[in-house]
């Protein structure tokens, strides 16, 4: 069961009616079992993987907290990190070691491991307490708004607010469910509208490159960018809202990453929790920045090489890593060049600034969707051969459809400007939204709906062929 | 609260109602075109209405037609390029998918528009009798196109009411089957939403379907004074083929219809497995021409004593 699926909406009712109407003390077991049920969705192999990471890492951090001696706690901190993290990167490392190597699946895994080992740290850190109670730490493992796909939490936002709605100091209101339905429906509109129509396409450009002409393959191969934003953001947005629902805050996880300025600010907007988690356990443990220029250079480097492993079991995920940590490299170099131009060029130099950042992540981001080394790099030069081949409406998706996401994308891009613009004043979009008579929010979140709707039919049944007599 | 989830009932109330709005549009011309492309529905727009509204229209025109010959695609593909040089034999073979309850209602709008018509023949491979309704591909053959032409309530209760129960009766109504015809997105829904088992998995060789209509149709025919031929399509020589023939003949016995019908199973003709395609039931266009198919069928008249004086030749 994912967000996007048709039975999703009755689960999350179910959740959340259960949520509500039980006594407060026993929300904690009814996230569980809603958390429970919902990876047993995807096979009961992910839900023991989910059940033995939780129970190790909360052993751990419980034997990290009672432990008098330096050795002890730090056995029991690597023993948990090897359980969670550990275990993730093994397995992702495993088939570029032994190619071929079956592993059993863990789904959610690349998310609630970090969050497991980011519990650990902070527990020997003496950042946050180590729970006492299982089952509230095995509510944090498998809190189902964002088991599945992130973002990746932290004990220290998460135990607070846990023991608010247990307590019932915290209750349901209706701003909140209406902040958190809208923000659903947000994200439901960028999954199921931009990103599948675009991944669609995309998708025909990356398999069919060879044929594509070189215009072609190049808005392929930027557009992925926009198609994998719409659709991570899209389901960062439903875990956001869905939390939002249960009474829980969590924070942005994308804060529009195409405005940024320079690769640097890029990472804070895409994925902030991945970016945070690499940042606070890994970049900043090695050193970070306080140890001159070539231990900076080289953690940079080992922090993306970490990111790419993170992200796919191949080597062009590695090489896509290699070529962020080289591209944040460069940015450190030329920062003094830089540094003069800051400020200059106005509103047009700003803009060129986030187009080039756009280009970076973009080109770069080649080697992420290709199926190989060479692919990416066979693709990088169609792209520039100015060759004739496939043009855009030669791959199956119809023109009707490349409009509406046009239209779509211009929709987002004036609501990303406003959404920057408030931001800046210190509000939202949101926000800005809410200043808006209540019949234009209305008819704005009736389109909205009305278009999930209409585009989740695209999500229903498979080939039209099994429907028509075709054995003559 | 209270105030928040009434807006928010209202809100579901309205956005459904909306999107029922878009349903209806989505049969409108030009909007059932590009919501179909933008719901990626547009495999479905090819309409099967057509087809058989062909065959409806065509059993219902009265002429001086006193035979009808009706079956599935085999007998089709034999028959076929013989329909307009027929005059006697009014030839409306469509395909298995269409099931033995819309064949009763084809025979039954000719034998209501045709009242002297002497002789029902029906030319199938045992394959026909295991189709069943249920499935999606059985709306779209036996059950919409009659809709539309409102003859479905020919068919006798029992049947009526495995329809009602398989597919809604708000879907088995001409309203209903026109719009899923103009639509796209609603035939794609609506399709999906009913089960979409291989009408060939579901009940065995002989389905109760089946059963009940070859037994109405034989009644039928008695009523109007017609005979009711049942013949077997030519068959590939393969031990799968002979199966089927024999496994169709004993649940015929299990039934209490061999006698009724023994005929059809005198009336099988072999072929050469290499003269079929890789089904193993319909003839390979590479090896069969018209002339095949004239020596394919004065065979089955000459096994079988019947179809006198059919035209298997346009000269």
């Amino acid at each position: 069961m994912t967000y996007y699926s048709l039975v999703f909406p009755l689960f999350f009712a179910a959740a959340v009616l259960l949520f509500w109407v039980v006594p407060p003390r026993a929300r904690g077991v009814v996230l569980l079992a809603a958390g429970i049920w919902y990876m047993a969705s995807w096979g009961m192999a992910s839900l023991a993987v989910l059940a033995a990471v939780t129970v190790l890492t909360w052993v751990c951090g419980r034997g990290v907290a009672a432990s008098h001696t330096t050795a002890y706690r730090r056995a029991f901190l690597i023993l948990g990190l090897a359980a969670s993290a550990g275990y993730l990167f093994a397995r992702k490392a495993a088939p570029l070691v032994h190619p071929g190597a079956v592993l059993v699946t863990a789904t959610g895994l690349a998310f609630y491991g970090l969050q497991a080992a980011s519990y650990l740290a902070d527990v020997y850190l003496g950042r946050c307490p180590a729970e006492n109670s299982l089952l509230r730490y095995a509510v944090y493992t498998s809190f189902f708004p964002r088991v599945l796909s992130g973002p990746i939490g932290r004990a220290g936002e998460f135990f607070p607010q846990l023991e608010e709605l247990c307590s019932g100091r915290r209750r349901c209101d209706a701003a909140r469910l209406r902040r958190g339905l809208v923000t659903m429906l947000g994200g439901w509109a960028e999954k199921l509208v931009l990103a599948d129509l675009l991944s669609d396409w995309v998708t025909q450009v990356y398999d069919r490159w060879a044929e594509c002409s070189s215009p072609v393959v190049l808005a392929g191969g930027l557009l992925f960018s926009f198609s994998l934003y719409f659709d991570f953001a899209g389901y960062s947005h439903l875990a956001l809202g869905a939390a939002r629902v249960l009474g829980f805050d969590l924070p942005a996880n994308f804060r529009r990453p195409f405005f940024a300025q320079s690769m640097g600010e890029f990472w804070q907007r895409w994925h902030i929790s991945l970016s945070g988690w690499l940042r606070d356990y890994i970049y900043i443990p090695l050193g970070g920045g306080r140890r001159g220029l070539p231990r900076r250079m080289l953690n940079l480097l080992v922090v993306f090489l970490i990111s790419g492993l993170w992200h796919g079991s191949a080597w062009n995920f590695l090489f896509w890593g290699l070529l962020h940590a080289l591209l944040q490299i460069a940015g450190l170099l030329t920062r003094p060049l830089r540094r003069p131009l800051a400020g200059r060029g106005g509103a047009s130099m700003v803009w060129v600034r986030r187009v080039f950042v756009t280009l970076c992540f973009g080109f770069a981001l080649v080697f992420f969707n290709a199926d190989s080394l060479a692919h990416g790099l066979g693709m990088l030069e169609r792209m520039f051969a100015g060759q004739a081949g496939l043009g855009p409406l030669d791959l199956g998706v119809s023109g009707t459809e490349l409009a509406f996401a046009a239209a779509a994308l211009a929709v987002v891009f004036v609501l990303d400007c406003i959404a920057e613009r408030a931001e800046a004043r210190g509000s939202g979009l949101y926000e800005t939204f809410l200043t808006l008579p209540g019949a234009v929010r209305a008819a704005a979140l009736l389109v909205l709906a009305v278009t999930v709707l209409l585009f989740a039919c695209r999500l229903v049944g498979g080939d039209a062929a099994s429907f028509y007599y075709a054995q003559f | 609260m209270k105030q928040f989830l009434w807006r928010l009932a209202a809100f579901a109330l309205a956005a459904a109602v909306l999107f029922a709005g878009v349903l209806g549009l989505s049969a409108v011309k030009p909007f059932s075109g590009i919501l179909a492309k933008l719901t990626a529905s547009t495999g479905y727009d090819a309409s099967v209405a057509e087809e058989m509204g062909a065959h409806i229209d065509s059993v219902r025109t009265p002429d001086g037609a006193d035979a009808l010959i009706l079956g599935d695609s085999v007998c089709n593909q034999i028959l076929d390029p013989f329909r307009l040089c027929n005059d006697q034999y009014r030839i409306e073979a469509s395909n298995r998918a269409v099931t033995l309850a819309g064949q009763y209602l084809l025979a039954k709008a000719f034998l209501d528009a045709h009242p002297d018509a002497t002789d029902v023949y029906l030319i199938v491979t045992p394959d026909s009798f295991a189709a069943c309704l249920g499935s999606g591909i059985a709306y779209q053959y036996a059950v919409a196109p009659f809709a539309r032409a409102g003859l479905l309530d020919g068919l006798e209760s029992e049947t009526l009411a495995e329809l009602r129960a398989d597919y809604g009766a708000p879907f088995l109504t001409g309203t209903f089957a026109r719009w899923a015809d103009a639509s796209p997105l609603v035939k794609k829904l609506y399709l999906n939403g009913v089960e979409a088992d291989d009408p060939l998995q579901n009940e065995g060789v002989l389905s109760d379907v089946a059963r009940r209509n070859l037994e109405n149709l034989a009644q039928l025919c008695r009523d109007r004074g017609a005979a009711l031929h049942l013949l077997a399509a030519p068959e590939a020589d393969t031990p799968d083929r002979r199966n089927a023939v024999a496994q169709l003949e004993q649940s015929m016995r299990e039934a209490g219809l061999y006698e009724e019908f023994s005929s059809y199973f005198t009336s099988v003709t072999w072929y050469d497995p290499a003269l079929f395609q890789e089904d193993g039931t319909h003839f390979d266009y590479s090896v069969a021409d018209m002339e095949f198919f004239a020596e394919v069928v004065t065979n089955l008249a000459r096994t079988s004593g019947l179809l006198d004086g059919i035209v298997l030749s346009y000269e």
